[in-house]
């Protein structure tokens, strides 16, 4: 918790691509830890709204839902279409960053910065979950 | 276990609505927490500035601007023009310039700065008289400048000659491009392109140079880098 905090402080302003928040919560996310999830997704995304200057909520309002959305689709679609990770980080991406866009410019601006936004935020989540899961298996 | 999560998130989801919701509505009540989060940021900037200095390049940079300007001086006593609109510009807006230092600087283009009392739709220059584009809103301790980097901004371009090009539209990542230019303008790779007319920009500032040329079937697409730089940490604004 104290290392994805000093992450999000210390890192957070010069990378504003990257949603540094994403990393934890998808974390606990796959490792079904519930508690942690809620945790870290109400105080991370908080933060986060405050370093980007977005009205408080804004952040948590798009995970969460974003996360609501895997959570149905998941139901819906049945396991076996979500064996793989990626394609949860990748659906997760996709749905979070239609919503940021579309929410903070009301339009897809450009899909030079969709498609930038989306592959830096994946590449992210996807070092941030092996590291995770070598040093806490 | 799945029922459980899905239920927490949307007991979430919900919560963070109510909140986005009132947050939305009362914007302003936020604006000290977001001065304080601004004001933070820029320390961790010097903060970094300090334990990783780029003096190499920011000594490259410098000898490049001086090498421009000395360039498009060349280029105006070559045409021996004796009052371009640069350098009445210069006269012109000097007494009004106001300096601010830039609080921090988002992945689209916007810039967020001290707000030293100026209006919105103020225009924002760099120290090299470089045009970086215009405030977009303001706040009580902080205001919002929307650059050229944002994608979609349109304004009326010239060559140095102060003659039309087209209608230059920003592509985002440092380069803006010029759509439609007349088949018959004689422009090169490296020319200088200011703003025309007093449409969106005031006439005559510094936009960028010309970075490459697309013949097309309706004329030529000029591709222009944009020139301003935000190295040092300020900027100024025409009061």
């Amino acid at each position: 918790m104290i290392f994805n905090l000093i992450l999000l402080i210390f890192l957070q302003p010069f990378f504003t691509s990257v949603f540094i928040f994403l990393g934890p919560v998808l974390s606990y996310f796959f490792k079904e830890k519930i508690k942690e999830l809620t945790l870290s997704l109400i105080f991370f995304s908080l933060i986060t709204d405050i370093i980007f200057i977005k009205p408080l909520g804004f952040f948590l309002f798009i995970a969460s839902f974003s996360i609501f959305l895997l959570c149905l689709l998941e139901k819906f679609l049945g396991h076996q279409h979500f064996y793989q990770k990626l394609i949860y980080i990748f659906l997760f991406n996709i749905i979070f960053l239609f919503l940021f866009f579309f929410l903070s410019f009301g339009q897809i601006v450009s899909s030079v910065f969709f498609l930038k936004f989306l592959i830096f935020n994946i590449i992210f989540q996807v070092i941030y979950l092996v590291i995770h899961s070598l040093l806490r298996p | 276990m799945f029922r459980k999560k899905t239920k927490n998130i949307l007991i979430i989801f919900l919560l963070s609505l109510v909140c986005y919701w009132l947050s939305s509505q009362a914007l302003a009540q936020e604006e000290p927490v977001f001065n304080i989060s601004l004001n933070f940021q820029k320390l961790i900037k010097n903060f970094w500035q300090k334990i990783l200095p780029s003096r190499e390049e920011d000594f490259y940079k410098e000898k490049y601007y001086e090498l421009l300007q000395e360039l498009a001086k060349l280029k105006l006593t070559l045409k021996q023009i004796k009052e371009t609109e640069i350098i009445s510009q210069r006269e012109k807006y000097l007494p009004n310039l106001i300096s601010a230092d830039i609080l921090k600087i988002d992945s689209f283009g916007y810039i967020y700065a001290e707000n030293p009392k100026v209006k919105e739709g103020t225009i924002v220059l760099d120290k090299n008289w470089t045009l970086i584009g215009k405030v977009s809103k303001i706040t009580k301790n902080y205001l919002i400048i929307t650059s050229l980097n944002v994608p979609g901004l349109e304004f009326n371009t010239a060559n140095i000659d102060g003659e039309l090009l087209g209608l230059g539209r920003t592509i985002s990542n440092g380069f803006l491009e010029i759509n439609y230019v007349k088949p018959e303008t004689q422009i090169k790779i490296n020319d200088f392109v200011l703003t025309y007319g007093d449409d969106n920009f005031p006439s005559g500032f510094l936009v960028g140079t010309v970075k490459k040329i697309n013949k097309t079937q309706f004329g030529q697409q000029i591709i222009v880098q944009l020139l301003f730089e935000l190295d040092s940490g300020k900027v100024y604004l025409i009061k």
